[in-house]
This record gives structure tokens, C-alpha cells and sequence, in this order.
């Protein structure tokens, strides 16, 4: 009734204890969740005058995180139901890892919105008195949809490993195995219920293919839907979500070299899979690339007033700094490393991924803030600025920490590669090959 | 019927946005509820291919 | 119903601001000081600013007062997920202090930006406390909410009940907002744009009629006439 992996030892192993390393490192990142946590509550009690916010500059760092981690949670749903339904059965084991970074990550995305607001107790007021008109009920809806699909369908795609556990891991805590018996649902792995998981999976991730277009589209539409230079775009949508398609991959391709070195699951995360995701991330980086050109180009081609005062601030007024160093850090130095160290190199694909997290990161705040600094009415009377203060780093830390403490934290309790989906085959299955292959390691494992 | 006033008012009048968002909310909750009674289900109908593969047979 | 608008002679403007401080001690907004006031906290719901074409010594200045534009198709108001702020069915765009989240888009939306936000807790110094005005719409208004030029809404209100009490109908030049009142030049102009006899409608007809990024279709009710 347990589907049969050879690779099952191994991939249980992490689960059978937590180590002191464990211990320091949740103690150190609910250390920083804590002070961020503080930082918001000061921010409460003072108002939102402790951030570096200011007329014109209303939205900073708090939104540039909310658009990061919606962002980031792109990657999971990208690699577990678009890649399902275009039958790229090679991603199987990734696709609990890349999961767990939407399913992380999210509550952070939207929890910065929380952060970032006036009057934060009002919150019920969304559904009281929400208006369809407004991009932000767009935002509610879709997210919190997409939050909601994406917890249904982790634990549904959980489900026969949690009863794994429940059955194999019989020297663990007495209140672990409880946790996996409530959890397994009476899962008892005959045919017809693998069956039906599949069938709901495969539906689910249609429907989550199309949540992920319009989540991030609808994110973009913030900004998209204003009349200011800079964000009134029509190609915002499509930048976006290609820019969050392209940091969460590379944040899986993070999280799988981070998971795989620490667990010891060489062979069953191997090579190949880091060979794959390279392709991906080639193109989308080259994609990304070509919506920077196409958006720069058309604006500085027609050469608009109040679109050329943002522009050019981007390109050699007060944000250029940022600006290039984006352009280097999430093109230039990342293709190079891609296309000549990459392949079969999981050492330079994480650095490369980790410039392109952090240079992404850089390009949300380089979307929001200089359309900002530059409103039409302060025209040629100078510019706003904008400095972030302290609450603002501790929030954002705090929001990255929990982020690792919530990934770190599940591994040690269940299995991050997903045993059922990896088996050599699956009871009562007719097509094994195409969703559950052995996986090959590649030459130089 | 003027379909055209009723979208407009349901768009610019406050309230009707955050019944549709509980709505669909809801509905999500209630289709993924009753789908995951239904693969758990699978486990206790009788299924006619778990004759053919031994392996699968085991007592829980 | 009438549609309050406004016209703004900048022939006749010199921008001595007192437009700016009348506002400031009708509607009782908070004092920032210095250094907020320096990261671009300072709350003014009428601003006078200066625009400046040209380069030394060929230089055109024009001084502009900037009232909220009350536009009768505001960017803000679409974006308002909570429908905090509003126009009424006179035209007038106003907030519901106890209702806004805070959330600020409308803030950013505004193609003006006119629209500023309680970063703190209102402050006064203390002589100022004592000559707060006591109009419930001018309420010191709480951190975390968005404000801005309502047009004096509350004269508005008291315009009518004076009214009321003298036993006369309401006449449209019996409303006139601090800034149109205090206006040292006489440059500032308030009526019944919809009324064809007003003096804000014949001004805003004008051939020296312009409004401030008209292009963007926002439709703003704020008429300047134009300088020279």
C-alpha cells in the first residue's frame, strides 16, 4: 500500500531526529522573527512615521517585500503544476521543495501588506465594505485564493507520504506519530484512492497554472492601474509574473543545493535536475531581458516628459547605482555563469541564483520607488527621496528568517522529496514511467 | 434589466466586493473539502484492479 | 444639484500663502515640524508651488496654489478598496476617516498628489492647541489615515444652517471655503460650476482657462487662469 522507492531510506533519513544544529539555527531565525515582530508592534503603537516613508514616496520597502515574496512563491507552482501539465515527469522530485517555498513565503507576501497599513485592525473592512473596483480587492481575492489552493493542494500532494510516516517512523515522539496519524486522513493506499489523488492533482494544477498568471498580473495592476510614469504600462502583467517565474526558480534551485548538501540526498536531488532548471532559467533570464528592453526602450524612444524624469533617473540619475547593478546582477553575470560554468556544476548555479534572488529583489524596489520620487506635479522642483529605516530592515530580515525557520522546520518533519511520486511505480497504475521515473544520475554524481 | 447599472453599482458601491471575495473563498473551501472526502474515499470502495497487483495487498 | 469647482487668477495670486495658513487653522491639520516637515511629512491641503521654466536669466516662474482638484472622475476614488473616500452628489471629494485602512494607493494613484498621510499622531505646539476649530469635520484625525482638501466641507454645512435659521433659501455665494476667503490678492474664486451665471463658470470658460495635466481625463474642477 506504500508505493515502492528504492530511494526511501535516504530520503526518511532527516526525519528520524532533530539535531542541536537544528535547535540554534530555529533559535537564531525566530531570534530575528521576534525583533522584526517587535519592530511592528513599535511601528503600531507610533504610527508609520519610524519608517523612512514619505509624501510622494508612500510605498517602499514593505511593498517591494510583498511583491518579492508573491514572487517567490511563483516557483513552486510553476514547477509542480505547469511542468505537470506540459508532462515534464523529470521534476518529480523537486516538486514538494518548490512547494514549500510558495507555501512559505506567501503568508510573508501577504503579511507585508498587513505591515505596510495604516490602520491594520481594520482589515475586516476589506470584506464589510470591499470594492471590485479597486485593484487591491483584486489582490485579496487572488491571493488569498492562491494562498488557500496552494495549502489544499501541498497537503493533498503530502498525503501518502504523511501516511509513510506514520507507518515507517516508528522511533520517533510519541506526539510526532500522532501528528501523522490525524494528519494521514485514514490514507490507506489502495489503487483506487491514488487514483482519485491524481485525478484532483492534475485538475488542481490547471487551476493553479491559471491562479499563477493572475495573481502576479494582478499584483502589477497596483501599480499598473494608476496613471503615474513608470508603472502605467501595459506590459507590467507580463513583466511581473515573468520576473517572479524567473526568482523562484532560481530560489528552487537555492533551496534543493541547501537541502542536498545538509540531508545528503546527492542521489536522489542530482545533477540532472540542476542541468534541467539551468535550461529554464536561461530562458526566462533571457525572457526577463527582453521585457527590460522592450519597456525601456519604447519609453526612451518616444522620449515622454514625465516618463524620460523617470527614465533617466533610472538610468544615470539617483537610482542608476541600483539600477545597473540589477542589470549585472540579474542578467550579465548570471547568463555568463549559466551558459559557460552551469551545466553540472551545482556550486555555480547557486551562486548564480542567489545574484538573480538578490538583484530581483532590487528590481521591485526599482519598479516602485523612482516612479515615486518623480510625481508630474513636483516636475522640475526636484525630487522626492527615500531612505529606509530601521523597522524596515528588521521587518524584512524577520520576513526572510521565517521564511528559512518555516522550510527548515517542515523537512525535519516530513520528507521533502516526495517519496510516492518518485516510486518505481504506483499501485494499480497504468502509465508509471511518465509520472514516477528512477531518477538518473547524471555522469559526473 | 439594465445589466449596464448593475455592474456599475456593484463596482462602486462598497460591500457587494467583499460578499463576492467570501464567496469565492467559501466555495473554494467547500470544493476542497468535499474533493479530499472523495480521495480518501477511494480507500474504502472496493477497487477491481487491487486483485491484480499482489503487492499493493497489504493489511493496515 | 450644484458642482462645487474653483478658479485660480495667477495674475493676481503673488503667493504670500495665506491661502496655506488659513487652510491649516480651519481644518486643523497637524503641525509637523521641522525636521518631518524636512522628509516630506508636512501635511498642507492648499500648497503654493513654484514652477520654474527656463534658465537664469530668462526665467518664467508662475506661483500655483494647489487645492485638492476634486476632479469629477478621480483616479483616487477608484482605487479605494474600501470606498473610504468618496464624491459626493455635490462633487466634492471626501474621506471617511473612521473607515481608510491606510493602505495608501490612493495616495500614490493621485496623478496631483495632493492626498497626504498621518504618518504620527496629530501634534500642535501649545499655543496653537488652544484655537483648534471645534467643526466635527475638522476632528484632529487619528495616525494611519489619508486627508485632504475637502473644500471646507464644514462651512458648507453651516453656510446651509445659517441659512436655515435666517428662514432664507441657501445661496450658492454664501459657501466659500478659508483659502477663497482669506485670498490677499482676490485670486481665488468659488461657486456652482453647473450654474451658468456663477462667477466660477464664466472664469472657467475663459479663454485664459486652463487646468493643471488635463490630458490625463481626470476632469479636475480647478480652473487657473493663466498668467500674462
Amino acid at each position: 500500500m506504500h508505493p515502492k522507492n528504492q530511494h526511501e531510506k535516504t530520503i526518511l533519513a532527516p526525519l528520524h531526529r532533530v539535531t542541536t544544529g537544528d535547535y540554534l539555527l530555529w533559535g537564531a531565525l525566530l531570534a530575528l522573527m521576534l525583533t522584526g515582530l517587535a519592530a511592528w508592534i513599535w511601528q503600531y503603537l507610533q504610527g508609520l512615521g519610524i519608517t523612512g516613508m514619505n509624501r510622494p514616496v508612500y510605498w517602499g520597502v514593505y511593498i517591494t517585500n510583498f511583491v518579492f515574496f508573491i514572487g517567490l512563491a511563483h516557483s513552486g507552482t510553476f514547477i509542480s503544476a505547469i511542468l505537470r501539465i506540459a508532462g515534464q515527469s523529470w521534476r518529480a522530485p523537486l516538486t514538494r521543495a518548490a512547494e514549500a517555498i510558495t507555501l512559505f513565503s506567501l503568508p510573508f507576501g501577504a503579511g507585508s501588506i498587513i505591515i505596510d497599513m495604516g490602520h491594520p485592525e481594520r482589515i475586516l473592512n476589506l470584506i464589510l465594505y470591499g470594492r471590485f473596483q479597486s485593484p487591491i480587492m483584486w489582490d485579496v481575492t487572488a491571493v488569498g485564493l492562491y494562498m488557500l489552493s496552494s495549502i489544499v493542494f501541498f497537503y493533498l500532494s503530502l498525503l501518502p507520504d504523511i501516511a509513510l510516516c506514520r507507518d515507517r517512523l516508528t522511533n520517533v515522539p510519541r506526539w510526532q506519530q500522532r501528528m501523522y496519524k490525524i494528519l494521514a486522513l485514514g490514507w490507506n493506499g489502495s489503487p483506487e484512492q491514488f487514483r482519485r489523488l491524481e485525478k484532483v492533482l492534475d485538475g488542481m494544477a490547471v487551476f493553479m497554472t491559471m491562479l499563477v498568471v493572475t495573481v502576479h498580473t494582478v499584483v502589477s495592476w497596483l501599480f499598473g492601474m494608476t496613471v503615474q510614469p513608470g508603472w502605467h504600462t501595459a506590459l507590467i502583467g507580463p513583466f511581473f509574473l515573468l520576473g517572479a517565474i524567473l526568482s523562484g526558480t532560481a530560489a528552487v534551485v537555492i533551496a534543493l543545493a541547501i537541502l542536498r548538501k545538509v540531508y545528503r540526498l546527492e542521489k536522489v536531488l542530482h545533477t540532472g535536475l540542476f542541468n534541467s532548471l539551468r535550461k529554464l532559467l536561461i530562458t526566462f533570464v533571457l525572457g526577463w531581458l527582453y521585457m527590460m528592453i522592450a519597456e525601456h526602450l519604447t519609453i526612451g524612444y518616444a522620449s515622454m516628459t514625465e516618463e524620460m524624469t523617470v527614465l533617466n533617473d533610472k538610468f544615470t540619475g539617483t537610482y542608476s547605482l541600483i539600477f545597473w547593478s540589477m542589470t549585472v546582477l540579474v542578467f550579465v553575470v548570471p547568463l555568463l555563469v549559466f551558459i559557460f560554468k552551469g551545466k553540472n556544476n551545482i556550486g555555480w548555479m547557486v551562486f548564480a541564483s542567489v545574484l538573480i534572488n538578490i538583484g530581483m529583489w532590487m528590481e521591485r524596489y526599482i519598479v516602485i520607488i523612482p516612479s515615486e520620487t518623480s510625481p508630474r506635479l513636483f516636475h522640475n522642483m526636484g525630487q522626492g527621496s527615500y531612505m529606509p529605516h530601521l523597522p524596515e530592515v528588521l521587518i524584512t530580515l524577520a520576513c526572510f528568517a521565517g521564511l528559512i525557520f518555516l522550510y527548515a522546520l517542515f523537512t525535519r518533519f516530513f520528507p521533502i522529496v516526495p517519496i510516492w511520486e518518485t516510486a518505481e511505480a504506483l499501485p494499480g497504475h497504468t502509465h508509471t514511467n511518465e509520472t514516477s521515473p528512477v531518477p538518473q544520475p547524471a555522469a559526473s554524481d | 434589466m439594465d445589466i449596464g447599472g448593475l455592474v456599475s453599482t456593484f463596482f462602486n458601491t462598497a460591500g457587494p466586493g467583499g460578499v463576492v471575495v467570501l464567496l469565492i473563498f467559501g466555495g473554494a473551501l467547500t470544493i476542497y473539502y468535499f474533493l479530499t472526502r472523495w480521495i480518501i474515499a477511494g480507500g474504502r470502495t472496493g477497487s477491481p484492479t487491487a486483485s491484480e497487483d499482489p503487492s499493493t495487498k497489504t493489511d493496515v | 444639484m450644484p458642482r462645487w469647482g474653483m478658479v485660480i487668477d495667477l495674475d493676481k495670486c503673488f503667493a504670500c500663502q495665506s491661502c496655506t495658513a488659513a487652510c491649516r487653522m480651519e481644518n486643523n491639520t497637524p503641525v509637523a515640524g521641522k525636521d518631518q516637515a524636512g522628509m516630506g511629512r508636512a501635511i498642507l491641503w492648499n500648497e503654493v508651488l513654484p514652477f520654474t521654466e527656463g534658465e537664469y536669466p530668462n526665467v518664467v516662474e508662475t506661483m500655483i496654489p494647489r487645492p485638492c482638484m476634486h476632479c469629477d472622475n478621480p483616479a483616487c476614488i477608484k482605487v479605494c478598496p474600501v470606498q473610504a473616500t468618496f464624491k459626493n452628489e455635490e462633487g466634492t471629494v471626501l474621506i471617511d476617516y473612521t473607515r481608510c485602512i491606510g493602505c495608501r494607493l490612493c495616495t500614490v494613484a493621485c496623478p496631483f498628489t495632493v492626498r497626504y498621510f498621518n504618518w504620527y499622531p496629530p501634534e500642535w505646539p501649545e499655543e496653537m492647541k488652544a484655537h483648534l476649530n471645534p467643526e466635527p469635520e475638522v476632528a484632529p484625525r487619528p495616525k494611519g489615515v489619508v486627508e485632504k482638501c475637502t473644500f471646507c466641507t464644514q462651512r458648507l454645512r453651516k453656510a446651509r444652517e445659517t441659512a436655515e435659521a435666517a428662514g432664507r433659501t441657501f445661496a450658492a455665494t454664501d459657501y466659500i471655503p478659508a483659502c477663497v476667503q482669506t485670498c490677499t490678492g482676490h485670486a481665488r474664486y468659488f461657486g456652482d460650476l453647473d450654474d451658468p451665471n456663477s462667477l466660477v463658470s464664466k472664469l472657467a470658460h475663459s479663454p485664459r482657462a486652463y487646468r493643471l495635466f488635463e490630458e490625463l481625463g481626470t476632469q479636475p474642477k480647478v480652473y487657473y487662469l493663466k498668467q500674462g
